[in-house]
């Protein structure tokens, strides 16, 4: 049991994502735990949008995952919390993959599997809202306590039709 | 702690994880619907490189709404693992908690569907074999040293990092939008003096997990005892709620093994 833990040890920290290379990995990273945990207070992508009648009359940008109380009982149940994580670590998600093709036209970008489902938290967010028209979103790099006037934008998209 | 006693309490809390985690997914089922962010037409993409034959089998488990009796399976295996436990309830949750981390390209919470899937096959391996004391033990063992090494390279992770040492790098986290962190605590953060020491308490706490397997039964059920709460404050502070339930079903194999070396 210790040398399996040793063993064990040793692998996943030295060896970790090269066990299993590619796309499979993405789809089974589950199987794989990293055990790595609020490691890096580099930047944080953030994503945002705007929405207008037409792209000449786009509103403010706004926040797509504003910070909201959570109630006593997210302490034990938190659906809602837990998908904007989930939403949260698919921002994560396209920009990893913009980095796999750093060459990539806009249109070559929006053909990505991630961008098109940050673009449906964009167009859910933007229809909720009573949004009609168009929009556009942008991710930002911003540090991990940072306000939003101290972000780098990353990546803007075009404008979309709602 | 007997073996049976280790995998019985791993499976009702197991059950409970699981369940609560499905739940989760049926509240917020929108999100996997046509019109939802996570819609299939989307995501199946995802799986272009694999061979057509697979993508529909694929179709026909997690496009809508399959993925609602999937999510309804998950949760009567869930119900029937806590009741009566054995081969097929674990089998049938590790399998759906493997199906639905892949309805969201493989992850939908990171820690816990890890450890989600790691206890669930181990269970799995465990009850097909009860015979085996082996096989039974290798299983019991392979979730304590998940568990295990979760803290510990999380504590490496850490100690290796001058930001986490000297306590910036938890009052940055603590003061992220992203958490929605209780003001109380925010306001704590402030003070750099106490992140300090919080952070080295943080990284001692999990780098001490190397030493569970050497300490007295006492002191193994003390420290899971800080574990939990160390759980239950994450999901007070950052929403990780997920977490406490999921490291929880692995508690009773450490207890097991701590009592045997």
């Amino acid at each position: 049991m210790l040398l399996l833990f040793g063993a064990a040890f040793v692998a996943l920290a030295f060896g970790g994502r090269r066990l299993v290379p590619g796309r499979a990995f993405v789809w089974l990273r589950a199987f794989f735990p990293s055990w790595r945990f609020f490691e890096d207070i580099g930047p944080v992508p953030t994503l945002r949008w705007r929405a207008g009648a037409s792209a000449d009359a786009l509103g403010p940008w706004q926040d797509a995952h504003a910070p909201h109380a959570r109630p006593w009982t997210a302490l034990l149940y938190n659906p809602e919390g837990n998908l904007t994580f989930a939403e949260h670590a698919l921002v994560e998600h396209l920009l990893i993959d913009l980095d796999d093709v750093p060459d990539a036209a806009p249109d070559d970008a929006a053909q990505l599997v991630s961008y098109r489902l940050v673009q449906r938290v964009v167009e859910a967010q933007a229809r909720a809202a009573g949004g009609a028209g168009v929009y556009q979103f942008r991710v930002d790099l911003c540090a991990t306590d940072a306000s939003p006037s101290e972000s780098d934008v990353v990546l803007q998209s075009t404008v979309h039709p709602l | 702690m007997t073996a049976d006693l280790a995998l019985r309490a791993a499976e009702v809390l197991l059950a409970v994880s699981v369940a609560v985690q499905t739940l989760e997914h049926v509240a917020t089922r929108r999100a996997l619907s046509p019109n939802g962010v996570w819609c299939w037409s989307v995501v199946r993409d995802e799986f272009a490189p694999l061979p057509e034959a697979l993508r529909r089998v694929l179709d026909l488990l997690l496009d809508w709404p399959a993925v609602l009796g999937l999510l309804t399976l998950r949760l009567a295996a869930a119900l029937a693992l806590g009741a009566w436990g054995g081969a097929v309830p674990a089998a049938l949750v590790f399998a759906s908690t493997a199906l639905v981390c892949l309805r969201f390209r493989g992850l939908y919470n990171g820690g816990s569907d890890y450890m989600t899937v790691h206890v669930g096959l181990a269970l799995t391996v465990a009850r097909l074999f009860p015979e085996r004391t082996f096989v039974v033990d290798a299983a019991l063992g392979w979730i304590a040293l998940q568990t295990l090494l979760s803290y510990g390279m999380a504590g490496l992770a850490k100690v290796r990092a001058a930001a986490w040492r000297n306590g910036e790098a938890l009052a940055a986290f603590l003061s992220s939008p992203r958490y929605a962190v209780p003001l109380v605590v925010r306001r704590l953060a402030a003070s750099p003096s106490l992140m300090r020491f919080a952070s080295l308490g943080v990284i001692g706490f999990e780098l001490s997990a190397a030493l569970v397997l050497f300490a007295p039964d006492a002191a193994v059920l003390v420290w899971l005892g800080l574990a939990a709460t160390f759980h239950l404050l994450n999901a007070w502070v950052f929403g990780l709620n997920r977490f406490v339930f999921a490291w929880l079903a692995a508690y009773p194999a450490v207890v097991y093994w701590a009592t045997r070396v």
